[in-house]
């Protein structure tokens, strides 16, 4: 009895002297890491480079109070291609059309709750400049739709749209895309029976029966236009449009929600659309978008529609900028 | 059976107490080497107060010019890589700059006093000189945890701290030079003057490009604070502990020179 307790008090005090070695140890590690590649250029140690991520976003200061990023977001780049419509400039190297419309879909994964963030086509932020050999050759401040232009119209153009929504979002995280080009609509819409829209507001320069409250079904060639249609003779005309794609998405996504189709119907058309459709995401995460309501009407990215010399030009609005990401993205701490 | 445990209790007592040890030695040397910074702070931030009563009053009577809070000739009996004091009011940052004459890296790694180790010392490198008259200076310093040295500098991650606290002073001996703090922006590791050479005014205007076109939620630049490839910068860089291979870059410009009382 005597020998086990002695036996129990040992291995206890051996516990205790390597928890303290341990704690001593994680101690001064964690104070070196923290100051080691402190400064300098030239003589920095990057010693604690290994294998760390970005964080730097996660936790942040906002006039004067604490935010941490909500973790529980995923955001998912919709993106609209048009090929052969109204191209901002002529001078891009690629065939793979210019992205017309940019919606970033954030999703809440905790409360299942959608919100739509849209992204104006016009919108003037950094754009990577690449050239035939996919090189980068340099950044310019340019229309965010010229951005997909610079990539092969899939895989690539979606990867440069996603780094660079991410770069006007201050950095926030993309980190899915889904791209559709106007025969990929047509052809998905009139699988699925035409998408039903109650419209919102008077649509009648489209279409006569697109009166205010009217519930209208859209076949394919339908959809194309209703999603399409813009009068490029008048500025800033992509604005209500964008609004316009909005509620199509809104209503395209009920549609889906509705069917509920299972994970081979949605490959199935994802095959059907073929080179008019990308997207790195699978079948199973693309049904899993039926769970999420959305909440709220689209938020239009703060800034000002400008007449440029030749193109519309959207500006964006810093500081309110900052403070929707701050609304969007982040939660105060306690 | 018996003593193979023993043995191991032993050894376990004697790595724990070694690691305390060399803790225990590591925290009271670090607390040490930041001693001399206090000290020298104290002083100086007792005559800047002074300055500041004295100084409304004998303005009125003449343009006598600024008054330097620093010692200057005893701080460089201590050590004569001493050439200027950083003050940023409303913050914990007002401390030495030294620039050490061949090496570099030196005083990355030692304190003003010579000491090895933490908290190193604010300093630059030969790349500039010491008169504040280059494009930019570039100063760098630790981000120590506690906040020491440069550990305050991650503040200016928040746009309203930029602007609440955007005046920067650098005391020489022989004048005030007064700076308005235009920027605060997350960047790589780049080594700033390398990479922007000072010769070329064209990399000076591709520095502030550089500068102006990071888009990340914890960087600002006030772009209605008139700054170019003409202007005499001062760039503060520390590292992150959030983000690997990146600076914290705290940026300000020349606003107002002032040569010193009696000069």
């Amino acid at each position: 009895m005597a020998d086990n307790r002695r036996k129990i008090l040992t291995i206890l005090l051996a516990a205790a002297c390597i928890t303290a070695a341990i704690i001593a140890g994680l101690l001064l590690s964690a104070d070196r890491k923290r100051s080691i590649d402190a400064a300098s250029g030239s003589a920095a140690v990057s010693a604690s480079s290994s294998g760390e991520s970005d964080m730097d976003y996660r936790h942040i200061t906002y006039h004067g109070t604490n935010y941490t990023y909500n973790s529980s977001l995923k955001t998912i780049l919709f993106l609209g291609i048009d090929k052969t419509g109204d191209m901002v400039s002529q001078d891009y190297p690629g065939y793979g059309g210019q992205a017309d419309t940019i919606l970033a879909l954030i999703l809440n994964q905790d409360d299942s709750t959608l919100k739509i963030l849209g992204i104006p086509r016009d919108t003037m932020t950094t754009i990577d400049i690449y050239d035939q050999n996919n090189r980068w050759y340099a950044s310019e401040n340019a229309q965010i739709t010229l951005q997909y232009a610079y990539g092969d119209g899939a895989s690539r153009s979606c990867w440069l749209m996603k780094n660079t929504v991410s770069r006007l979002l201050l950095s926030m995280p993309v980190s899915a895309s889904v791209s559709l080009n106007m025969d990929g609509l047509d052809t998905i819409i009139d699988k699925i029976g035409g998408v039903t829209i109650t419209m919102p507001e008077d649509y009648t320069y489209i279409d006569p029966s697109y009166v205010s409250g009217a519930s209208v079904t859209l076949d394919g060639k339908a959809a194309e236009a209703f999603v399409r249609y813009r009068d490029t003779s008048v500025p800033g005309s992509s604005l209500p449009r964008l609004d316009r794609q909005s509620v199509f998405v809104k209503a395209f996504l009920a549609q889906l929600k509705k069917a509920n189709y299972s994970s081979s119907q949605i490959d199935q058309m994802i095959n059907l659309a073929g080179d008019s459709m990308y997207t790195d995401m699978d079948a199973e995460s693309l049904r899993s978008l039926y769970s999420y309501s959305i909440s709220g009407d689209m938020i239009t990215l703060p800034g000002e529609m400008i007449q440029g010399e030749t193109y519309d030009e959207y500006h964006v609005s810093s500081d309110a900028l900052q403070s929707e990401i701050i609304r969007l993205f982040y939660k105060a701490d306690d | 059976m018996k003593s193979k445990k023993r043995l191991i209790f032993w050894i376990c007592i004697a790595v724990a107490s070694v690691c305390a040890g060399y803790a225990s030695y590591y925290f009271s040397s670090k607390q040490n080497n930041e001693k001399v910074y206090s000290e020298m702070q104290q002083e100086v931030s007792q005559s800047i107060e002074k300055a500041a009563v004295s100084s409304p009053a004998a303005s009125e009577s003449a343009p006598a010019g600024a008054v330097i809070p620093v010692d200057f000739d005893s701080l460089q009996a201590q050590n004569p890589d001493i050439y200027a004091w950083l003050y940023i009011p409303g913050t914990e940052i007002s401390y030495p700059v030294v620039q050490h004459p061949s090496d570099n890296s030196h005083y990355l790694n030692y304190t003003i006093d010579g000491t090895y180790g933490y908290p190193g010392s604010i300093y630059t490198e030969n790349y500039n000189a010491k008169d504040f008259q280059d494009f930019n200076t570039v100063i760098y310093g630790h981000n120590m945890n506690d906040g020491s040295m440069f550990g305050s500098l991650d503040e200016y991650k928040d746009e309203s701290y930029l602007q609440a606290n955007s005046q920067l002073i650098i005391y020489l001996p022989d004048r005030m030079l007064t700076y308005r703090i235009f920027a605060g922006v997350v960047f790589d590791d780049r080594h700033l003057l390398l990479a922007y050479p000072l010769t070329d005014p064209e990399s000076c205007r591709s520095y502030l490009d550089a500068l102006g076109s990071v888009r990340d939620i914890n960087s600002h630049l006030d772009t209605s604070v008139p700054v170019d490839e003409h202007s005499r910068l001062v760039t503060l860089s520390t590292c992150l502990n959030t983000k690997a291979n990146a600076r914290f870059l705290v940026t300000a410009v020349l606003t107002g020179e002032e040569m010193a009382d009696g000069r």
